[in-house]
């Protein structure tokens, strides 16, 4: 031991408090982005007894992460399903302002029984037609709203789709360069960080499972098992449909050549706000608009009886579309309301005929059978089955909304618990930033010791 | 390593979670206070939103009914009116006949006043209620009853002339045998008010009622119609008495026709009762159905307010609860941000 290694090991010491407070001044830039990690250097002991920067740690917490990753995607689907319920819910609005499709009906029904109380009164049977095309064109503007809805859906996925992409590439690069800085000991945290947060990100998009192996490399695949990326991108790809008819069949989301989406992928991806979008665009919505057809077949069916048929449609299966008033029913298309009254019934042409109006309205509160698909009720009264349809979306709405609530607890409890695991502590790094400048002043006081020694040796020589 | 810890983010970020939640709390207690109603009715209600829909469709089918049922009340207290009158027209004619004095000057009255009667009784047929005629049956468009000068009065004095070979009040009148005079009566004259002679010279109401829905499943017949054999008789009364020239007849057949219009007139007076009383149970249904009809729109609105509805007191105990909620919380994050090593090292 002498002077020199004193002054060595003080020296050592400088070096690893400047590194320290280096990465302590990073930490507290770091404080507001919670994608980045709390970074520790690891202090190793020199061969002559000093100091030296062993590497680099971050604060990470695995398990917390994946809770947290899939936490992402599961509140990532519900939520692009609620906003588009959020929309359907519009078509049905608040049961007091009698907007749906349900209430609409019953106001025809509730005109027609006025009507057959009064049938020699033709201003009853005005009121029978206005109320009838009202629900026509309920019909209609939903048709269409849906295929617009479906387009929103379908847009969609094609922007996640390309998001995913890109992603995708990011991640490639990112981990190319970590797995070169790990094989070649270069501080590769930030890269790390920023690695976890392009994960984070996919997952909104698609559940991801992430496999970690050695250098630091990982491999990526959907929540369902297909390969999203492992030693290269695998591609995510996706037609748009560009223009949604009735009978429009969507196109499917494929990952590495595999449909991920749709009643015929093999392995289903179950969360990410694409498959809510897909869900929505290929289950509810068709559901919904089934519904509406069943019920625009089932009331022009009702209706038809020769000139005094109430209503017309263009066959199936895009009945709500093409429903439309007859024209000799209307007297503004050049109809009378007596053919209504009468149908093929009254040969007499008694004014006061009420027996088809009443078996009418009988028939509108009597048993209809629809298809079973509706997930309706399939044998019961076209008023109750109109109105059923409200229900059924509100039910949706509701339980998507308190999925969205629930998962949004976890989301919120698993980004908290992963935030105070590897998150930075301003108040703590000053603390060690004080720590460390009382071991910087003493090591640049051993310096100066040092020094006065060598002073005093030399003066005495 | 430290034991626990906690990052300055997530010590931050916890108040700022809960004031977002609050706050869209706050948003929805205000709302519901001001309208009694859930903030938002779909969200709340879910699946029933159906059933909600299902029950005001019902309410809005109730009040229909009421109102038509008040129509139908109108249409048949002007026909128990109408039917009242003709009632009256025809005891005040059949106590004339009882009374009727021997002598043509007594049969040129009575023949008087069993013609202005007779327009009486076309008055009362030809009702309107607001453009339909209440005795039409199920036409109700056109007048269900030709007046005695319009056409009825030909045909009767036709078949005066095919079965005596003379006209109505013809001087050789008095040689008609009461014999025959009964025969004439009982056949040809009598009828002129069977079908069809009666739809095609008198009436053109159809012989079928209205019929109304009362309630949501129940049915009655809401009218009556000219048809119907009271007033059949109650025409053929007034017929024999002001369109058979009784002043010209002799004594014994005059006797014979006015006996006969007792017997008719007599016999309408209590079907016309019958038929009231037959209205009358109608009148009645539709009162209790429309008793009903309150009790179950009361009943169904109540539900629908319960199902819908908030209690706003409860709104205001919660709303004051997060207020409070809300400003400790603003506190918390006050005091968390000014807590930093910084104003102590």
């Amino acid at each position: 031991m002498n002077l020199d290694v004193a002054s060595n090991i003080a020296r050592q010491s400088l070096i690893a408090s400047q590194f320290q407070i280096a990465l302590s001044s990073r930490n507290v830039a770091a404080a507001d982005d919670p994608t980045r990690s709390r970074a520790a250097a690891t202090l190793a002991t020199t061969i002559d007894g000093g100091v030296r920067i062993g590497g680099v740690r971050r604060a990470e917490d695995t398990a917390v992460y994946t809770r947290m990753i899939d936490a992402t995607s599961v509140t990532a689907e519900r939520d692009a399903v609620l906003q588009h319920l959020n929309v359907l819910s519009e078509l049905v609005g608040d049961p007091e302002n009698n907007t749906s499709i349900g209430a609409m009906i019953g106001e025809m029904n509730s005109a027609l029984v006025d009507y057959a109380n009064a049938p020699d009164d033709p201003l009853f049977g005005r009121t029978v037609i206005e109320r009838a095309r009202d629900v026509a064109d309920k019909l209609n503007r939903t048709s269409s709203e849906l295929l617009l809805l479906r387009d929103t859906a379908d847009s969609r996925i094609a922007g996640g789709v390309d998001s995913v992409n890109q992603l995708l590439l990011s991640l490639d690069e990112i981990n190319k360069n970590i797995v070169k800085g790990t094989i070649s000991g270069r501080d590769v945290t930030m890269d790390l960080d920023r690695r976890d947060g392009i994960v984070a990100q996919i997952s909104e998009y698609i559940g991801v499972k992430t496999l970690s192996r050695s250098n630091n490399d990982i491999a990526l695949f959907t929540d369902s098992g297909v390969t999203m990326y492992d030693n290269g991108v695998r591609e995510v790809s996706f037609a748009r449909t560009t223009v949604f008819t009735a009978t429009t069949a969507a196109g499917e989301v494929f990952v590495d050549g595999l449909p991920i989406t749709g009643a015929s992928a093999p392995m289903p991806a179950k969360a990410g706000s694409i498959v809510g979008s897909a869900s929505v665009r290929d289950y509810i919505i068709p559901t919904y608009q089934l519904q509406m057809d069943e019920i625009a077949r089932e009331i022009t069916d009702i209706f038809t009886d020769g000139v005094g048929s109430l209503f017309l449609n263009g066959g199936g299966p895009d009945y709500a579309g093409t429903i439309s008033v007859s024209a000799t029913v209307d007297p503004t298309q050049g109809g009378t309301v007596e053919n209504l009254r009468d149908g093929t019934g009254n040969l007499s042409g008694f004014a006061g005929y009420s027996d088809r109006l009443l078996s009418l309205s009988d028939a509108l509160a009597g048993t209809s059978a629809f298809d079973p698909n509706t997930e309706l009720n399939a044998t019961s009264s076209l008023l109750d089955f109109s109105a059923e349809t409200a229900g059924w979306i509100e039910n949706l709405r509701k339980s998507t909304n308190d999925d969205v609530n629930a998962e949004a607890a976890i989301l919120r409890q698993s980004s908290d618990t992963l935030s105070r695991a590897t998150g930075v502590n301003l108040d703590d790094e000053y603390a060690q930033q004080l720590m460390i400048e009382r071991s910087f002043s003493a090591s640049s006081k051993i310096i100066s010791i040092v020094d006065e020694m060598f002073d005093t040796l030399l003066r005495i020589n | 390593m430290q034991t626990s810890y906690i990052s300055t983010a997530a010590l931050r970020n916890q108040p700022r979670y809960e004031v977002q939640r609050l706050q869209v709390e706050v948003s929805d207690r205000s709302r519901e206070l001001a309208t009694s109603r859930h903030a938002d009715v779909g969200l709340t209600l879910g699946n029933d939103t159906g059933r909600m829909v299902v029950l005001r469709n019902e309410v809005q089918l109730i009040e229909t009914l009421m109102r038509s049922n008040g129509t139908a009340a109108a249409r048949l207290s002007v026909t128990q009116a109408a039917l009242s009158d003709m009632r009256d027209n025809a005891s005040s004619l059949l106590e004339a006949l009882v009374a009727l004095p021997p002598g043509v000057q007594a049969a040129n009255l009575i023949e008087l006043e069993g013609l202005s009667g007779l327009e009486r009784v076309a008055d009362r047929l030809n009702a309107s209620d607001g453009g339909s005629y209440v005795f039409g049956g199920l036409n109700t468009a056109d007048a269900p009853f030709t007046r005695y000068a319009d056409g009825p009065q030909a045909v009767v004095e036709a078949a005066f002339l095919a079965r005596f070979g003379m006209t109505v009040g013809s001087a050789t009148a008095n040689t008609i045998s009461p014999a025959d005079m009964a025969d004439f009566l009982a056949n040809d004259f009598s009828l002129l008010f069977d079908d069809p002679g009666w739809g095609t010279d008198w009436s053109s109401a159809s012989s079928n009622n209205l019929v109304s829905r009362i309630a949501v499943s129940q049915r009655a017949t809401t009218g009556t119609n000219a048809n119907e054999q009271a007033i059949r008789n109650v025409v053929e009364g007034f017929v024999m008495v002001a369109g058979l020239g009784l002043s010209a007849l002799s004594q014994d057949s005059r006797d014979v026709v006015v006996n006969a219009a007792r017997v008719l007139i007599g016999q309408a007076i209590s079907d016309l009762a019958m038929l009231q009383g037959e209205l009358g149970f109608s009148e009645n249904a539709i009162e209790r159905a429309d008793q009903r009809l309150i009790l179950s729109r009361n009943l169904l609105s109540e539900s629908i307010a319960d199902t819908e509805g908030t209690d706003p007191t409860e709104a205001k105990v919660q709303l004051d609860l997060l207020t409070t909620q809300l400003e400790m919380s603003f506190a918390l994050t006050g005091q968390l941000s000014r807590l930093s090593i910084l104003n102590y090292a």
